[in-house]
Order: structure tokens, then sequence, then C-alpha cells
């Protein structure tokens, strides 16, 4: 099944949502821990594998495994590429995959859902849905969550709320982030105040690929920098709003630009396509520049491709998945196969 | 040592002086500390009130306090203050209650709040927004504002709720 996913990609990847010109997902992360247990961070060897035990179980015994379509793993068993491409994927987090040693991880059958024990909390439960669509999300997550609750003691503190290892956490151990394409307010450089600007507002905006790694271009990730001392409800209604600012901001500074420098930018499409028809090697970042043109290019229909095809490249491109997909370990290798791999891709279409 | 004041619990301040060469030690727990205040502590040394001393005690307390939050050990997984610091995390679930006091600037800093408004354990997450919910959630946030003394914020709930009982009257 893992196997089937990181070849096939999720399913969030491979639609295209509400509102998919600007946001390309939404996702949703909850926290929690078990009472009377210590955390995975301070936990010991026989400590994390009853915390597996424990939670494996309740998943077993209480039909959450058949009612949600999840297969478990043991992330020793996966290999080292295999880990790192659900990093790529959003599935894992990089922090889960740094000591493999005693973690576990469910996925649901269409890589929308998972769950990873003994990440910094004993679980990480996360759900990710196509486009803006933050609402569906929480929904189905919390149907998830709330249902465990009734068979694990999660750690709960009247003040504090959900507890967590890390006070950044606390109360309602709720993250929602939106994975955002904002080619145009990069272009113009507002970005930069928007990203100041967000600070105040309780909101982390920051150059995506995941967590710690290199900004892609034009990709941005928008999350809530707060959990405790607003409700769930209060987060949702926060990056809602800012959402739905940043969709009606970016397609006007998308007018804006067209209008003033069209074959600026037509120039920078055209370019971008006869790299990929006719260039040998393409690293990573300048792979990524040229997608984030050629889906500027299918937004404005210049060209005729799907958006969600682009979408899919953004992600295969990425080191781990291109090994995977070509079955190579070989960093060398990897530039001339990209190259190759979106020349097939797109082939019939530009 | 015992402290000097209720003669009943462990001292954790001393403030030593020396007054013409003599020396003078006052052994004092941080609930006594904390009734008596600087003043009083003055005047248990018999030192008259003096601006001075009062700056140097204040400069002294800050550090002891703070010595004494960072050899503070959870008892059930004996991780420190100090070792919050370092790494970030907490050992256990435990952890909040041994520093809870150390962790309210933190939490400040951090979330701009120090308590939990979120959905309760046991509670289920709705997304319902009809007007008896509105009013159930504003209600406690106006109970946790008048709790923390933010008046001004509970002033402003208070409206809100007012604005929506009355909106539902003239709708119905």
């Amino acid at each position: 099944m893992i196997k089937s996913i990181i070849k096939n990609l999720p399913k969030w990847v491979n639609s295209y949502g509400i509102e998919g010109d600007v946001v390309i997902s939404s996702r949703i992360r909850i926290a929690r821990n078990i009472d009377n247990f210590k955390f995975p961070t301070k936990a010991s060897i026989d400590e994390k594998k009853s915390i597996i035990d424990k939670i494996t179980d309740t998943f077993k015994n209480f039909n959450f495994i058949s009612n949600f379509n999840l297969t478990g793993y043991n992330l020793l068993d996966l290999s080292d590429l295999e880990r790192n491409s659900l990093v790529e994927m959003h599935i894992l987090s990089p922090h889960f995959i740094i000591d493999p040693y005693n973690k576990y991880f469910f996925i649901n059958e269409d890589g929308n859902m998972s769950i990873m024990i003994n990440e910094e909390d004993h679980l990480r439960i996360q759900y990710l849905k196509e486009g803006f669509n933050i609402n569906d999300a929480i929904i189905f997550i919390y149907k998830f969550t709330d249902e465990l609750e009734k068979y694990l003691d999660f750690s709960y503190q009247k003040d504090f709320g959900y507890i967590t290892s890390c006070p950044t956490n606390l109360g309602t151990g709720l993250r929602i982030s939106l994975l955002c394409h904002l080619p145009f307010l990069s272009y113009s450089g507002k970005i930069r105040e928007l990203i100041s600007n967000s600070l105040k507002l309780s909101i982390t905006f920051r150059g995506s690929f995941g967590e710690g790694t290199n900004p892609v271009s034009s990709l941005y990730q928008i999350s809530n920098s707060t959990t405790l001392g607003k409700s769930e409800e209060n987060i949702l209604n926060m990056i809602l709003k800012f959402g739905k600012e940043i969709i009606r901001i970016e397609r006007k500074e998308r007018e804006n630009i067209m209008d003033k420098y069209r074959s600026e930018i037509l120039d920078k499409i055209g370019r971008s396509v006869g790299i990929i028809k006719y260039s040998k090697k393409i690293d990573f970042d300048e792979a990524n520049e040229i997608l984030s043109w050629i889906r500027i290019g299918a937004l404005e229909k210049v060209l005729n491709i799907p958006i969600n095809v682009i979408n899919q490249l953004i992600f295969k491109i990425r080191p781990n998945l291109m090994k995977i997909e070509f079955n190579t370990i070989n960093d060398e290798e990897i530039d001339a196969l990209r190259s190759n791999y979106l020349q097939t891709a797109l082939g019939g279409l530009i | 040592m015992i402290c000097d004041i209720c003669k009943k619990r462990e001292a954790d301040i001393y403030i030593t002086e020396f007054i013409n060469s003599e020396k003078k030690t006052l052994h004092i727990c941080d609930i006594c500390a904390s009734k008596l205040g600087i003043k009083g502590i003055l005047k248990e040394l018999n030192i008259p009130f003096d601006e001075n001393i009062l700056k140097k005690l204040l400069e002294l307390m800050p550090g002891i306090v703070e010595e004494e939050k960072k050899e503070k050990v959870c008892s059930t997984c004996n991780t420190k203050f100090v070792d919050f610091e370092k790494s970030g995390f907490f050992g256990c679930p435990d952890c909040y209650k041994t520093f809870k006091d150390e962790l309210r600037p933190i939490l400040l800093n951090l979330h701009g709040n120090v308590k939990h408004i979120g959905k309760k354990k046991g509670e289920k997450f709705t997304l319902d927004t009809t007007f008896e919910n509105e009013i159930k959630r504003l209600r406690r946030e106006l109970e946790y504002a008048i709790e923390e003394e933010r008046y001004e914020d509970a002033a402003k709930i208070r409206d809100k709720i007012n604005e929506l009982i009355k909106n539902d009257k003239i709708n119905n």
C-alpha cells in the first residue's frame, strides 16, 4: 500500500480543489499525548514500545483501522528513500524520521490521513485536503480524534488544555496550514510585507518545503502560530479569514502584473517550456522555478496543461521521489533523469 | 534552616547584612517573604527603610528566585527547568504542574495567553455557529476574561452577547 502511495502520490496532490489556483492544499494537524506516560523525547525504549502497543491495540480493537481504512507501518521497515519520500509528500514530518527507532505510523488508503506515533508527541494526527478546504478537513480529523478520546486517556489539564511536549503546541494542539502558490506576490516583492505583517496576526508565513528545509520558489506555508487561549473555532476562522485575503490579493496582483508586464511573463513561461523541451539536466531548484512559471502559463491558459498535473510534478521532481521513480540512489544521475522525466510528463502538452 | 518568621517552613531566602561589622542573617521561606514584602523584611532585620538597600535587595531577589527555578526538578520524570530551557521540550505532563509559575512568561510570549479556552476533554468538536452555541462560547470567554481581570475584553464580550441577544429577539 505504502509503495503505491509513494508511486502514485496521495489523493490531495492528484486533485484540484476549491480556490486551487492559489491554495494547493489545506492541512490540519492535532497533537495529543497519553496521560501518565513520559513524552517520546524523554521516554525509555520500553516506554516508547508500550505507547506504540497501547495505540495500535486501540486502533485494532475499536475498529479505527477498518472504519478509516488505515494501514500501520513500523518506520524501521521502510527504506531510507521511502522515509524521505514520505517527508517530501508531507505525510511524515522531518523530525519523525531523524531517529527511525520505536516509531510507528498509520496511513489511510488515499494517503490524505496519517498518524505518527512517537514524534515529538505520542500522537500526531494529520489530514490533508486539496485546495482551500479547511472546514471539511477539520470536521473529518475531529471525528477521528474525538472518537479516539473515548478509548485513550489523553493528557489534559484544566488551565493548559491538551498537554504537549513542547509548549508551542499547548492548549488545542491544533495547527492548520495552507500550502499556497503565490508567484505574483513574490514577483512584485509584496510578499515580504505580508510576511512581516502576519507575525502580528499570530500567523506563521514561511517559504515551503515542509519544515526547516530550503524554500521552494513561490510556494508558501501559512499556519496559526498560537494554539493556547483560542478556541479551535477561533483558530479556524483566523486561517479562513487570512486565507481568503491571500487569495484575493494574489489574484489582484496577478491581474495587475499580467496587465502591465504581460510580455515579460509570457517570455518567462516560454523560456521555461524551452528548458523542459531541450535541456539535458535540471536540478531541483531550477525545476521548481520552471514549474512555477509553467503553472502560471496554465492558469493564464497560455499552456493547455491541467493544474493538477503540474501539482503532481511539483512533488514528483523532489530528490527522493525522483530516486524512487528511477530506482537509483545515485545523486549525479538525478538531474538528467529529472530533465527526462519532465520532458516525458509534459511531452504532449507543451 | 527553618524560616525565622513562621518557624515552620524551610527557609528559601537568606539575607545577610553587616551592620557596624556585626553580621545579621535572616532566613525566610518563600511564603513569608511574599507576605512581608521588602519593607517587612527590612523591619525584621531592624534596618531603617532606605532606597539604596531597597535597590540592592531588588537586584538580589530576582537572582535568588531565578536560581531556585533552575534547580526545581519534576518528581515524575526528573526534568529540570534548565533541561527544558536547553531543549524546548518537557519530559512528561506533570512538568506542566511543577513548572507552572516559570511557564507563565513563556506562554505569554508564545501565545499571548496563559489559559486554554478551546474544547474540553470529552467534549466533541462541532462547527456549530447556532445562536445558543455562540452565546455559550461567548459566556465562557467572558468568564475567563473576568477571572483574568481583562476588564476591557470582558466589556467587549458582554456587548457582543447583548447585541446577539437583541438581534435574536428582533429576528424572532
